[in-house]
């Protein structure tokens, strides 16, 4: 095994323990990138001067009789809509193609003063609309477990850097799922925090009263490593929560005796197939093996979820990408008069899935459909928060499956807008109520891994992460690694042959 | 530039400007309540579709300007799309308030104190075009046309 394919933790303490440099670990990450990169392709920008810099950097440090941080010297990857100081940050949008950062985003802040350096910036769906990264203005991301299939999105690129071991975790953003739904996929940890636990300053806004930032890693406790780092208040974000942040690793007990585990049934019926129920369903019995009190539970609005989130999020979306005008950055259309010249601007620079977002939610807010489109969505939103607030008064987490689906075919769904949408049926209902919620591996379908979803309530990702862990202690699907990652280990080659 | 802070409340902005543009030439056909069933409707007849002339509207008021073809194509697609949100209908919202945020948090205050900010270049560094120390834009009056 690769040093890229050890866990944060493991990492850290070999680290720590002056086994390994932090150099050695960035060169692993290096080698593996060169040899899947090709077919994988989860990167838009790799910064390997940048990322042996740091970790040289480090081991300086260290050699100076430092500490090490909590992330020092891990290769991070972090999506391609936060923005990192003089790197450029795409949005996967021709729109932003060129477009270089003059600032760090609270994230990468946080990351940098823990120690961890960047490896680079992926693949996601165009202003992360979407949910197979197929919507990425530059290419496809491949799913490292089977590269016909996609790897889920929007935080696809994300999800399989982390699967591949082209860096040892990421960062991703989950609007209605798009952390949780390619970590799923990839069969890795990814998880949504509370709304405002993790400021959204420098994340390129797209439906901002959903949007969070959020670790994908190789299991539980890095993803607590990782929200140890990047959780906390931020003035810079005025939607920030002034919430204490506990160390989220405290909770790791292994322990769920007693915990009261809601099954909402809405999740398990028509559209979810039947081997993804039959992995959630077995994952639900073991909860209960391990003393857990599971029981059944109704989230009546369920259904409403999806038609609410795809007016509140386009609605959102068309708002926050006017300022999408070539005047102050990015892509400028050749163009007389000033109207033309903005036009021009958005055609060429938006793809199809953005510009039908802009168009869904200017309709949406617009005189004569406002009440009957975005105020009734926004009615609707309000009943699901209060489904899962009288759940929460019975449970201390919903489990669910995270995606109806394992890892669909490029070009499955690409044709069918609506189908595509279906894609997040189980997730989007927690980004409309602001609620935490991890997606762990919890088995395998015909070689594709199948994600648990777990849902807390606000501000307790300590029980989530709990739970989680739990379930990990006693199962092994987190320690599996892709085909591709197995053949690269053991040849030095891409599993298709291809080195750079 | 990408601030995180203002755009919940941005939406609200963008509200008021659909409004006022649009009120006074409500061009989208609205099907008489009666007709309406409260889930469903009758076979091959959509109860909302959003016509061509509809599409090139609302692209208008978007600002973004589309092929012929894509006119076609979004009148189909955000019609069938449109179709799936009519089951909101269903839903029984009276007296529900809405939610536009589910964080109970008013007004974030800061102290009103001089903070470092991008300097002249760092902000003009991704301009498309600039003149000294200002982003150049097209002519803006005495365009005629629709550069209203």
């Amino acid at each position: 095994m690769s040093l890229c394919d050890l866990t944060a933790r493991e990492l850290h303490r070999r680290l720590a323990a002056g086994e390994i440099s932090a150099a050695e670990v960035a060169r692993a990450c290096l080698e593996r990138i060169d040899a899947v990169e090709p077919e994988v392709r989860a990167f838009i920008t790799v910064t390997g001067e940048r990322l042996l810099a740091e970790a040289e950097r480090i081991d300086a440090a260290r050699r100076d009789g430092e500490a090490l941080q909590p992330l020092g010297g891990l290769p991070v990857a972090i999506k391609d809509n936060i923005v990192a100081r003089g790197v450029a940050t795409t949005c996967a949008s021709r729109i932003l193609e060129n477009f270089v950062p003059p600032y760090d985003a609270t994230v990468v802040e946080r990351l940098a003063a823990a120690g961890a350096c960047l490896a680079g910036k992926t693949n996601m769906d165009e202003f992360a609309m979407g949910s197979s990264c197929e919507n990425s203005a530059f290419f496809p991301t491949r799913n490292p477990w089977d590269p016909k299939r996609v790897p889920g999105g929007s935080s696809g690129g994300s999800a399989a850097a982390v699967a591949a071991g082209e860096a040892v975790f990421a960062l991703g953003s989950d609007t209605g799922g798009s952390i949780r739904q390619p970590a799923a996929f990839c069969g890795i940890v990814g998880m949504k925090p509370t709304y405002g636990r993790v400021s959204r300053y420098g994340l390129v806004a797209f439906a901002s009263s959903l949007d969070q930032i959020g670790p994908l890693t190789r299991d539980v406790t890095d993803c607590a490593l990782v929200l140890n780092a990047i959780c906390g208040h931020d003035p810079r974000d005025n939607t920030s929560a002034p919430e204490p942040v506990p160390d989220f690793t405290d909770s790791l007990t292994g322990e769920v005796r007693g915990l009261r585990v809601g099954v909402p049934r809405e999740y398990f019926g028509e559209g979810i197939d039947p081997e993804v129920k039959g992995a959630v369903g077995a994952a639900i019995d073991l909860f209960a093996e391990l003393g857990a009190q599971v029981d059944e539970c109704s989230l009546p609005h369920t259904e409403y979820a999806l038609a609410a989130y795809y007016l509140i999020a386009p609605a959102e979306a068309s708002s926050n990408l006017a300022r999408y005008d070539g005047v102050r950055y990015g892509h400028r259309a050749a163009a007389g008069d000033f109207v033309t010249m903005y036009k021009k601007t958005r055609q060429e620079g938006f793809g199809p899935e953005v510009r039908r977002r802009i168009m869904l939610g200017t309709y949406a807010l617009s005189a004569g459909y406002y009440d009957a489109y975005y105020k009734k969505a926004s009615q609707a939103r309000t009943l699901i928060r209060r489904d899962f607030e009288q759940a929460f008064e019975r449970f201390d987490v919903l489990v669910t499956p995270t995606s109806p689906v394992t890892a669909f075919k490029l070009g499955e769904r690409a044709a069918d807008p609506l189908a595509m949408y279906l894609a997040d049926v189980c997730t989007i209902p927690v980004n409309l109520a602001g609620l935490p919620a991890v997606s762990i591996p919890c088995g395998f379908q015909e070689g594709l891994p199948v994600g648990l979803q777990i849902i807390g309530r606000a501000f307790d990702e300590r029980t989530v992460l709990r739970a989680a862990y739990a379930f990990e202690q006693h199962t092994d699907f987190h320690r599996r690694r892709p085909p591709l990652a197995r053949a690269v280990m053991t040849s030095g080659k891409g599993l298709w042959g291809v080195v750079r | 530039m990408f601030a995180a802070v203002d755009d919940v409340s941005a939406v609200v902005v963008a509200v008021c400007y659909n409004d006022a543009r649009l009120r006074p030439e409500t061009r989208f056909r609205r099907i008489p309540q009666g007709h309406r069933r409260p889930t469903g409707r009758a076979k091959g007849a959509p109860a909302l579709s959003i016509g061509k002339d509809q599409v090139r509207h609302v692209a208008d008021l978007a600002r973004l300007a589309l092929h012929d073809h894509e006119v076609d194509e979004l009148s189909a697609q955000l019609s069938r799309i449109l179709e799936h949100m009519e089951k909101l209908r269903e839903l029984d919202t009276t007296g529900v308030p809405p939610t536009a945020h589910v964080l109970p948090l008013r007004n974030a205050w800061r102290e009103d104190a001089p903070r470092p900010g991008l300097s002249v270049e760092e902000a003009l560094a991704n301009a498309p075009e600039r003149e000294g120390n200002c982003f150049k834009v097209p002519k803006i009056v005495d365009t005629g046309g629709d550069g209203r």
